[in-house]
């Protein structure tokens, strides 16, 4: 299984000053692509995946978006932790009609079809965790943000 | 045989297989003899003919004959316990 080493922080990004989701995809996928993580395929399959199905997610307390997108788009496996300056819309994952006001965004690229079942339920038993959700709110600069995310439990229930 | 339970996203991947993967845990713990299979949203129709509840990710306005469980709340944990007991009971009353 992958480990914690996958949260990059060279890929942390806090304050993000956005209009819309889409640009959260156009800034990050750019420096995806630039490091290495993600191929071309990356930013057309992201955006219209996210359009068809929408990923935010209605954790307790703030709800948290998780974009994907296929396998065949990822060189190198990764967890983008970014915070953005504002919230913004984005599509709730069970209701097409629903939309949440996201600030934290948890943006993952996963090679093998396996690997992200257990990531994925590692980072939902942590996000419904106030003492490690609140800390990521409350820092001041990417270090501390990036730090703060890095000590979720690798575990889940 | 173990009861068939269809959970479906709309790729087949991510997050059904993360529901279905969480759900499996909670049923084998309370030794509960039922099986989920995380399926595309595309085909969902023919494997809900002989299944005892289907667990949706993206809410639809259609009707189904089976019970719908709600399958956000066992990736947010929010309303988690009320689903589980609603498919717990779909899969008891399951008569085949």
């Amino acid at each position: 299984m992958l480990g914690k080493e996958i949260i990059m922080r060279e890929l942390t990004a806090i304050d993000l000053d956005v209009d819309n989701y889409e640009q959260v995809f156009g800034i990050m996928g750019a420096r995806f692509l630039e490091k290495g993580y993600v191929n071309e395929e990356y930013l057309p399959t992201i955006k219209e995946r996210e359009a068809q199905y929408p990923t935010a997610l209605p954790v307790e307390p703030y709800p948290i978006a998780i974009p994907h997108t296929m396998a065949t788009a990822i060189i190198k496996p990764f967890i983008a932790p970014v915070r953005l300056k504002n919230t913004v819309e984005w599509g709730d994952m069970s209701d097409p009609d629903n939309k949440f006001n996201v600030k934290l965004v948890c943006m993952l690229g996963f090679k093998d079809p396996g690997e992200h079942i257990e990531l994925l339920q590692i980072l939902m038993y942590n996000f419904q965790k106030p003492e490690w959700v609140n800390p990521l709110f409350e820092a001041k600069t990417e270090d501390e943000f990036y730090d703060a995310f890095v000590k979720m439990e690798w575990t889940h229930d | 045989m173990a009861v068939k339970v269809i959970v479906a996203c709309g790729s087949g991947v991510a997050t059904s297989q993360t529901v279905a993967s969480k759900v499996n845990r909670l049923l084998a713990a309370d030794k509960i003899d039922a099986k989920v299979e995380a399926v595309d949203l595309k085909s969902v129709d023919r494997y809900l003919k002989d299944a005892a509840a289907y667990i949706t990710i993206v809410r639809d306005k259609k009707t189904y004959d089976l019970p719908v469980i709600d399958g956000i709340a066992f990736l947010t944990g929010v309303g988690q316990k009320q689903q589980y007991e609603k498919l717990v009971k779909a899969i008891k009353e399951y008569k085949g």
